[in-house]
């Protein structure tokens, strides 16, 4: 209903380029999607590691 | 000496100046640095006049004034002179009194510097308005500050510059200082600490005594921001000081540079370089950026997708350096006056409920992009969007407060259902953007959807961090009590009422032309 009231005026086609998914297919998309990411974010974990780790070498001073 | 005196300077003729100020000098027994002076008066326009107050109180100065100077065995006066300009010519004094003339005051009013009694470091806190003054175009961060002279209230809009002392504030010190001044001014989360406070937290984590100062190493600077209320994060760019190897390859560090000053977050910003054969280090403070290249950008590519990331549009950054003038507008690849000077490194002082940085929110954004069931591809394949290589998606990406965006984003949309879903739906009080356009449109400050993701989410809970997907005709979101499905599931339905150009957000910095 809140969604209905939010996009009031938006007339729904069946156009859209997103196959409709059962509840199961759809799940399993967004499980492939998280899957994914975490592998990216798990090399992001591996190179801010690295990148303290030099930090705390540096001891220069700014003056 | 007299107390207060309005000069009138016309055609860049600063001898009347100049001449005010050596009695000044004589009396107090150190001598101005004219060169840094005659700098900033340069960056005025031609005509103009400038009211000098002779026995001004600086809380800045007198803060290291009581902590350090008033230590020493010869005299140093306690008294600065403050200059305020404005930007007509035949000011009077008793213009301060009239009624009928404040309003005129105000708005020819460009700022002030203060004049501190010591040789080095006497140019002390500047406050100049970038709109009134002589700079190129530019988008900056600022904020209101108010000042009262002979009894008048007076707003000047601006980022705090100071030059350093080398004393009591280095490179380092006044980085912070500017930062605690700005963040302590605008929000009521913050205060603002004194050189003398900032001093005293470096002497309680230091091993050795403080004053005079010796600078700081980034380490020092970033634990000082972590102590006064901030939680700061660190990028740092080299894989050591002694080479040039990147741990953030292909122009990554830039781009997490570029996102954070897009995002309107004053940072502060570490360099390396060299005075002649010595390699040194410097801190200064980024507040904004230069203007967008027109130029073509060589398309970057996720699977089958050709993208642009905004930040290779821009190539010139604003920082303030405490050797230099406020707002100096320099290259990313040579950001200081020494010489082989580059990055080495960034903290930007986050507020302490932003949890997921920058690198980790783009991450998210490009491998929802790049999905094969829930990216933009199939979005592209619209001939009327106009996409191929040669004209490629580009993403720009920032932080911003929910509030801002949603004002923003009520006035300035392609149908008022989207302008309900992001007014209405429950954001975190901070928010990662990421807009989407094509290269044409984007030259003319237009997109065409946004992924908004949530700043208080992790990296290891990033599937809570998607708020909402705008793709061209496309909207999915979700409330807090709403699953990650029914984001999906709402994305699936096509609406061609939201298909269209719009405005880019442009609340974070502001423009000076």
């Amino acid at each position: 209903m809140r969604h209905k009231e939010l996009l009031e005026g938006l007339e729904p086609s069946d156009q859209s380029v997103f196959k409709s998914k059962d509840d199961s297919e759809r799940k399993e998309s967004i499980d492939n999607l998280m899957e994914s990411t975490k592998e990216d974010l798990r090399e992001n974990e591996i190179k801010e590691a690295e990148s303290i780790e030099n930090a705390l070498n540096d001891y220069s001073i700014n003056i | 000496m007299s107390l207060f005196e309005v000069l009138n300077i016309s055609k860049g003729n600063y001898a009347p100046l100049f001449e005010s100020l050596s009695k000044y000098e004589i009396e107090r027994n150190f001598t101005i640095d004219k060169k840094q002076l005659k700098s900033i008066l340069n960056i005025l326009p031609t005509n103009y006049s400038v009211v000098l107050e002779y026995f001004y109180v600086d809380k800045v100065f007198r803060s290291s004034y009581y902590n350090y100077y008033a230590s020493k065995h010869f005299d140093i006066n306690r008294f600065c002179v403050r200059l305020c300009f404005f930007k007509l010519s035949d000011i009077h004094i008793d213009d301060f009194y009239n009624s009928e003339k404040r309003f005129m005051l105000q708005e020819s009013f460009m700022g002030f510097t203060v004049v501190q009694p010591i040789s080095i470091g006497s140019i002390g806190r500047t406050y100049l308005n970038p709109h009134k003054i002589n700079l190129g175009q530019c988008y900056v961060r600022t904020t209101i500050f108010n000042i009262v002279i002979l009894g008048l209230l007076l707003e000047v809009e601006t980022y705090p510059f100071s030059s350093q002392n080398s004393e009591t504030m280095t490179c380092a010190e006044t980085s912070l200082w500017t930062i605690s001044e700005y963040f302590g001014t605008r929000y009521s989360n913050y205060r603002i600490y004194s050189p003398s406070e900032i001093g005293q937290i470096q002497s309680d984590i230091d091993f050795q005594k403080s004053m005079p100062s010796k600078g700081l190493s980034y380490i020092q600077s970033s634990h000082i921001l972590k102590k006064i209320g901030f939680s700061p994060r660190v990028y740092y760019r080299y894989k050591s000081n002694e080479n040039d190897d990147e741990i953030y390859e292909g122009g990554e560090f830039k781009r997490l540079f570029h996102y954070y000053i897009e995002s309107g977050i004053p940072f502060i910003a570490g360099i390396k370089a060299q005075k002649g054969n010595t390699p040194i280090g410097h801190a200064v403070v980024c507040i904004g950026h230069g203007c967008k290249s027109e130029a073509k950008v060589a398309p970057s590519q996720l699977n089958d997708l050709y993208f642009v990331d905004s930040s290779k549009y821009y190539s010139d950054y604003v920082i303030n350096d405490d050797n230099q003038l406020p707002f100096k507008i320099e290259k990313f690849n040579s950001p200081s006056l020494y010489t082989n000077a580059k990055f080495k490194y960034f903290i930007a002082p986050l507020y302490n409920r932003i949890f997921l940085e920058a690198k980790d929110a783009y991450t998210i954004v490009t491998n929802i992009l790049k999905n094969v069931n829930y990216g933009i591809g199939k979005i592209l394949t619209d001939k009327e969007l106009n996409y191929s290589k040669s004209n490629p998606l580009v993403i720009r990406f920032f932080l911003t407060s929910a509030r801002k965006y949603k004002a923003y984003r009520s006035e300035n949309y392609p149908h008022i259902g989207l302008a309900r879903v992001y007014t209405q739906i429950p954001f975190p009080k901070f928010i990662w953007v990421a807009e989407l356009s094509i290269e044409s449109e984007f030259q003319k400050e237009n997109i065409f959807g946004e992924i908004i993701l949530d700043a208080t989410a992790s990296r290891f809970s990033m599937e809570s961090a998607i708020i909402s997907i705008h793709y061209p005709g496309y909207i999915g979101y979700r409330t807090p009590d709403e699953s990650i499905e029914t984001l999906f599931t709402r994305l699936e339905i096509n609406y061609p009422g939201l298909n269209g150009f719009y405005p880019v957000y442009v609340n974070n910095l502001v423009k000076v032309v």
